[in-house]
This record gives C-alpha cells, structure tokens and sequence, in this order.
C-alpha cells in the first residue's frame, strides 16, 4: 500500500499552526490599531512581516507535501 | 525538484557581479551625485553665513563710527561753548577795562577842561579886575593901595573859586 | 491535462538549459539551469535600468529620470537603514542588491515564466551568502576571538544551539523562500486549470506581486536582523 497521500496530508497540516498563528496576530494587531490609530502604518507592516513568517511554517508543510508527492 | 548542484555556485557569482553592477552603475553616481549637491549646498550655506557675519561686521563698525563722530560733535559743542564763554568773558573784561580807561580819560578831560575852565575864568576876572582896577585908578588913588586891592581881590576870586 | 499532469510537470522537469560537459564529478553536475540563465535576464534588465537611469546625471535641472533614480536610492537606503544598524550600514548596498533581485525575480511569474527563485540551487546560494555576511560581520566587528565567543552567548549551555544556528538560520531562509515561490506558482497553475478567466489574474496580483514582495522584504529583513544582531 501506498500512504505516500496521506504522509502529504498531515504534512499539509502545518497549516493548522500558520493559521492559529496569523490569526492571534491580527487580532492583537487590531487591538493595537484600535488602541493607537495613528501607529496603523507601522502595525500593518509589522503585521505583515509576522504574517510572512508565521506563514513560512505552511509553506515548509506545502512544501514537504509536495517533495513527498513529487520527489520520488 | 530538490536536486542541489553548481548552480549554487553560479548563482553567487551572479550575485556578486548584480552587486558590482548595482554600486558602479547606480549607487556611486547617484551617490556622487547627491555629495556633490549636499556639497553645494553646504558651499552655499557658508557663503551665506560668511556674508551674513560680514554685514554684521560692518554695521557694528559703523555704528561705532556713528558713536565716535557723536562723541567728537559733542566734543566740539562743549569746547566751542567753553570757548565762547572764554570769549565773551575776554570781551567783557576788555570791555571793563576799555570803560575803565574812557572813564579815566573822560575824568582826564573833564579835568583837563575844568582846569582851562578855570584859567579862562581866571582870565576874565583878571581883566575884569584890571578894567575895575583902572576905573578905580581913574580915581585918586595911591600906586600902594592900588596893589593892596588887587592883590586881596586876586586871593578871594581865588579862594571863591577853590 | 489534468492538475496532477501540470504538476508534475512543473516540479519534475529538468531545469537544465546549457548543458557543461567538463568530465569531472557527477553527471551533469556542472550544468546550468534555467534559473541561472534567468538570473542573467534579471542582471540585464538591471543593468540597462541602471545605465538608463543614471546616465546623463546632473547637479541642477535634474531630469524626470534621474529624479526617479535619486528617489528609488534614497528610499531604499531608507528602508534598510533601520533595520542594519550603525555598524550593518557598510552592508546596505548588498542587502539592496539582494532585494532587488529576488523581488524582480519573484515577479518574473506575471510574464509567465518560471521565477528563479523557484529553483532550490538559488535560493540556497543566496541563503548561503546572508550567513556568509552575517558571520563576517560578526568576525568584523568582534574580531575572531569574540566571533568564537560569541557563540556562547547568552549561557555556555546554549552553545550547541547556536551552532546549529549557522546551519538552521540559511536552511530556513533558502526554504522559507523557496516553498513561498514554489506554492505560490503551484497555487497560480491550480487556478489557472479551475478557472481560466478573471480569477487568475487577481490571483496574481496577491501571489506574484504582494507575497513575492514580501518574500524579498522578509529575505532581507531576518538578514539585516541577523546581521545587526551579530554587531551589536
């Protein structure tokens, strides 16, 4: 048998965490911009950063999704 | 997907030459470009402060100048007061002195005249004596009571007169 | 074509466009890819861009051209100059270099090509020149005795950490890179299959500009953040 889909499948849940991850992140970033209006410039880019760093550990389980897929 | 190879080592090459091309082409010129206006401008401010530095020179040069030619008027006021006041008292003491002189002289003359006065009088009362002494002579008289006569004549017109 | 054909397609071929024969290591160790070549497009493109805009510069009565020239270097020395520190700051002319070129890289998709950074030998390469510099700079502003104990820091017991450091800060940020581009194409080609009209092109406008762009930033970000880290 061959569980090659399925190993691509939990690898795929890495998702699970860049999610939560982002999610708190806005969150707070929207307490902070609610709190200081005049600081959304930098908070959006601040967001943005973490966003693309939280967003690394989905990409890292796309990414093995597909070796495992692929890269036989 | 996943096969690593010398590629690594062209693309660090081409790194480094997009580096060279990025410094030569872009960020020395633009660089040397905005050195040479900072420098301009810099040029400029300093001029301007120079100039600026070199008005207020002069014009605290001036008003010094100002000063001084306020202080030599003044000098020049109080001197040629004093001067005047010098002046005025030297004339008024010639004055004086010129009053007292034409004072002393007018006395001189009065003197002098009162003096001629006095011989002209003398002079007409002699020969008014001497007209009264020949009318009396007309008479008879002797030459001694006639001398007697004048001479006590003579001494009261005299003394009248004194 | 169904999706699995595309993709396997687009992740399985072989990259390889000039093939180098010099008849030492591996079978076509020495090849060089489509990526490189690429690479060289960029490097052209820049270099005409650069050639065109800073050509003909002037003190006074500057041009639109060389205004825009002026503003792009201003504001991105602007960008890194925070981020580098005082010391980093001798730094800021290759960390901009880099930026420019994943960043072109990664939009090299809209035209439909395949970007550069999407091939692993690119992202690697870069990955290793960052903890190159980091490393260097480090040496360079605490000489090689306080490089060395540096890596003992903040506590001895932290020091094997810090060791895997050196291999786990290029590995993620080579892969950080790389699965960024690769999902994204994965992602466009997918839309592309589902729906032919309209979607992909707003598709594009997150996955190719927005995420590409901020792939770049946070290239040289973490980068920048090592490297002022290192000197301070």
């Amino acid at each position: 048998m061959d569980f090659t889909a399925i190993g691509a499948g939990l690898a795929a849940l890495t998702g699970i965490g860049a999610g939560i991850g982002i999610g708190i992140a806005t969150s707070r970033a929207t307490d902070a911009v609610a709190r200081q209006p005049e600081a959304s410039n930098k908070i959006m880019m601040m967001l943005l950063l973490g966003c693309a760093l939280a967003e690394a550990t989905a990409i890292y389980g796309l990414v093995v999704a597909l070796m495992l897929i692929f890269a036989k | 997907m996943l096969n690593v190879n010398f590629n690594i080592v062209y693309t660090i090459i081409n790194i480094l030459i997009l580096f060279v091309i990025f410094r030569v082409f872009l960020f020395k010129r633009v660089d040397k470009v905005l050195k040479e206006r900072n420098d301009e401008i810099e040029n400029a401010t300093a001029t301007a402060e120079k100039k600026s530095s070199d008005a207020d020179a002069a014009k605290a040069k001036y008003d010094a100048d100002v000063q001084k030619l306020e202080e030599e008027k003044e000098n020049i006021i109080s001197e040629s007061r004093e001067k005047g006041y010098h002046e005025y008292a030297q004339i008024v003491a010639n004055a004086k002195v010129e009053a007292g002189s034409i004072i002393e002289d007018a006395k001189k003359t009065a003197k002098l005249e009162s003096e001629r006065q006095r011989r002209i009088y003398e002079a007409e009362i002699t020969e008014m004596v001497v007209s009264a002494a020949s009318k009396i002579a007309a008479g008879s008289h002797s030459e001694q009571q006639d001398s007697e006569l004048y001479n006590r004549f003579i001494d009261e017109a005299g003394d009248e007169e004194k | 074509m169904s999706i699995g054909e595309r993709l396997n397609e687009l992740l399985t071929e072989d990259k390889t466009m000039i093939p180098v024969n010099i008849g030492i290591g591996p079978e076509g160790f020495f090849n060089i890819n489509k990526s490189v070549v690429y690479s060289w497009g960029i490097m052209l493109v820049f270099l005409i861009l650069c050639i065109f805009l800073t050509s003909n510069m002037r003190i006074h009565n500057i041009s639109k051209k060389q205004l825009i020239a002026e503003t792009i270097v201003v504001k991105l020395r602007g960008l890194v100059a925070d981020l580098l520190g005082s010391f980093g700051s001798r730094y800021t002319e290759y960390i901009l270099t880099v930026l420019l070129y994943i960043a072109l890289s990664n939009l090299v998709g809209v035209v439909g090509l395949v970007p550069p950074t999407m091939d692993l030998n690119v992202t690697v390469g870069l990955a290793l020149m960052s903890i190159v510099l980091i490393e260097a700079a480090s040496i360079s502003k605490n000489g090689a005795g306080g490089w060395l104990k540096s890596f003992t820091k903040p506590i001895w017991i932290v020091t094997p950490m810090n060791i895997l450091e050196l291999a786990i800060r290029p590995l993620s940020l080579c892969m950080r890179l790389f699965g960024n581009v690769l999902g994204a194409t994965v992602i466009m080609e997918l839309i592309k299959m589902a729906v032919p009209m309209f979607i992909p092109a707003l598709a594009s406008l997150y996955f190719d500009f927005f995420d590409g762009l901020i792939q770049a930033y946070v290239f040289i970000f973490l980068t920048s953040l090592y490297i002022k880290e290192a000197t301070e």
